[in-house]
């Protein structure tokens, strides 16, 4: 017998804190990971019933990181960042912020941990990453690189 | 040595969504459905005759934003002979660059340093460069600066209108330059949603309607006489008379409208009971054709008509591909106005990422279109629109020179 389709509502209910958490990590901030997360929900509801069950995660996770890079494509995060100016609702303060590794990653770019999560985290290889985040996989590999060097610094300062 | 799957694992157990997070999205649905069930139902037809009535009583002319006064100078073309538009460094900042001599200045810039410029574009008679500040990006605040801006050869900026209505949130606007001269049209969402146009000289602006929901898209007709605009169905409003006609409520959440280059026909790309279409019908709505109809999650889209207005190009993501099958291949396509001989003319190996196009070449020989993950990264892709030969390499510059011809 066939295995019943999981309702849209049970789906969520497995994937969104994972979809959270991930989102969290690449932009830094809960507000914005929570909007991304909504809005990448919302275009697989409107879909739900078109999509293949195993499609479903990847799809959610793709329609994820395409709305976060549309949002961040053109857009003054860089800048922010360079300006130092704190996000408005911080992700990472909730987490620990005397964690050393943890300010690490708060100070690495949006992309940088975006590429550091998607290949060190959700396994994909570079060249999936870069399709995923629209760059070209030797991008993605040094993006990753940097922020993994980054980290082994900073707790490397401190040993 | 770190372990990295530990600091992730550690980081992520941190990262805890709202407890009303379904809550909220079923609210963002029941929204959404609610405008669309206006647009689908006998509500729209009710909608469609207000509108016709308020759109031709309403018509008048206000001054409800205010501007800065009008230069008394005698106005240049915005860009210098040879000059094209580039974005600036990819944030707040609109430049011309001459190809030839690589001399580059900034035309337009957003005061707030976090703001960015998401959408510029030159008036028809070259005279006023229209530019859409976003302050609502990421976690920033909404700003004054956020709305439509215009300027001109001598630099002098005027806020055509403002976007912000609360400190969290900006709503949306839609707009468009006239086909000659420089009049522009603009759809203010938020508390009070307006279609009007707008002159960039005094500011002043003229109602063409109230709509009742969101306006996605308008688009002038070639000849400047009329503005259609998709938000209950299709409509169009007569700028001479301030007539409001509904053309259609045959369509779904339209994305694009285009007219045909003699200003007969529109194409249309819409989104209907999970069918992505690409549409064509007369001017007045009649004879109303479907193309293209896709069921895949991202169908058939951004249809441009050939300069002769015999054939349409578009892009279509029609399948997924690749290990994680959510990722989509990406295609560009050109079909008759009539339906005919539908040829696929680039078939990407891989994925879709960032695109843009299709956008043909003056003399119709030829299509070009961006594709950021077959080749390297930001590269623009031109194929021939007969469907011979393989994909090359252009200059975007070149794109740009194509867009902007008459």
């Amino acid at each position: 017998m066939a295995e019943a389709r999981p309702t849209f509502e049970e789906f969520f209910g497995t994937e969104h804190a994972r979809l959270f958490g991930a989102l969290c990590f690449v932009t830094g901030d809960r507000d914005e990971a929570e909007e991304i997360m909504q809005d990448a929900f919302l275009r697989l509801w409107e879909r739900w019933d078109q999509l293949r069950l195993d499609d479903a995660s990847a799809y959610l996770f793709r329609t994820a990181m395409n709305v976060f890079r549309n949002r961040y494509r053109r857009t003054a995060l860089s800048l922010r960042k360079t300006l130092a100016i704190a996000p408005s609702n911080d992700a990472f303060a909730t987490v620990d912020d005397r964690d050393l590794v943890v300010r690490t990653l708060r100070d690495l770019t949006a992309d940088q941990r975006a590429a550091m999560l998607l290949t060190g985290y959700v396994g994909l290889t570079s060249e999936e990453a870069g399709q995923m985040l629209g760059m070209r996989p030797s991008t993605v590999r040094t993006l990753a690189t940097r922020a993994r060097a980054a980290i082994r610094e900073r707790a490397g300062e401190t040993e | 040595m770190i372990d990295e799957r530990q600091v992730f694992e550690r980081v992520m157990r941190g990262f805890v969504p709202p407890d009303d997070s379904l809550e909220r999205l079923v609210h963002r649905r029941d929204r959404k459905r609610r405008n669309q069930r206006i647009a689908a139902g006998a509500l729209g037809l009710a909608v469609g005759l207000a509108a016709i009535l308020i759109g031709s009583s309403l018509i008048r002319s206000d001054q409800s934003v205010p501007v800065q006064p009008a230069p008394t100078s005698e106005l240049r073309p915005v860009l210098r002979e040879g000059e094209v538009l580039v974005e600036g460094n990819g944030l707040g900042r609109v430049d011309a660059i001459d190809p030839s001599t690589g001399d580059q200045r900034t035309l337009a810039k957003c005061k707030d340093p976090c703001a960015i410029i998401y959408r510029h574009a030159i008036s028809a008679d070259g005279r006023w460069l229209a530019y859409e500040v976003w302050t609502c990006v990421g976690a920033l605040p909404c700003e004054s600066e956020a709305g439509i801006w215009a300027t001109n050869a001598l630099r002098e900026d005027r806020q055509l209108t403002q976007s912000c209505d609360r400190p969290d949130s900006c709503h949306q606007e839609v707009w468009a330059w006239s086909p000659q001269g420089a009049t522009l049209a603009v759809y203010e969402g938020g508390d009070v949603s307006k279609l009007f146009t707008i002159d960039p000289q005094t500011g002043d602006r003229t109602t063409l309607a109230t709509p009742d929901v969101d306006v996605s898209t308008i688009a002038w007709s070639p000849d400047g006489a009329s503005v259609v605009y998709a938000a209950t169905g299709l409509q169009s409003v007569d700028l001479g008379s301030g007539e409001t006609t509904r053309l259609t409520d045959l369509v779904g959440d339209v994305d694009s409208i285009g007219w045909s280059p003699d200003g007969t026909r529109l194409v249309l790309d819409d989104f209907l009971a999970g069918r992505n279409r690409i549409l064509v019908m007369n001017a007045d709505g009649s004879d109303q054709r479907v193309l293209v109809d896709q069921g895949a999650p991202q169908g058939p889209g951004a249809p441009a008509w050939s300069p002769d207005g015999t054939r349409i190009a578009y892009v279509s993501t029609p399948g997924s591909v690749g290990p994680n099958s959510g990722h989509f291949s990406f295609e560009v396509w050109v079909i008759g106005a009539d339906g005919s001989a539908p040829t696929r003319l680039f078939h990407g190996k891989c994925c879709i990422g960032d695109w843009d196009g299709p956008v043909w070449s003056p003399d119709g020989g030829r299509i070009a279109f961006f594709d950021d993950i077959d080749v390297d990264y930001g590269t623009w892709l031109v194929v021939n629109a007969d469907g011979t030969g393989g994909p090359t390499e252009i200059d975007e510059l070149e794109v740009k020179r194509w867009r902007s011809s008459p």
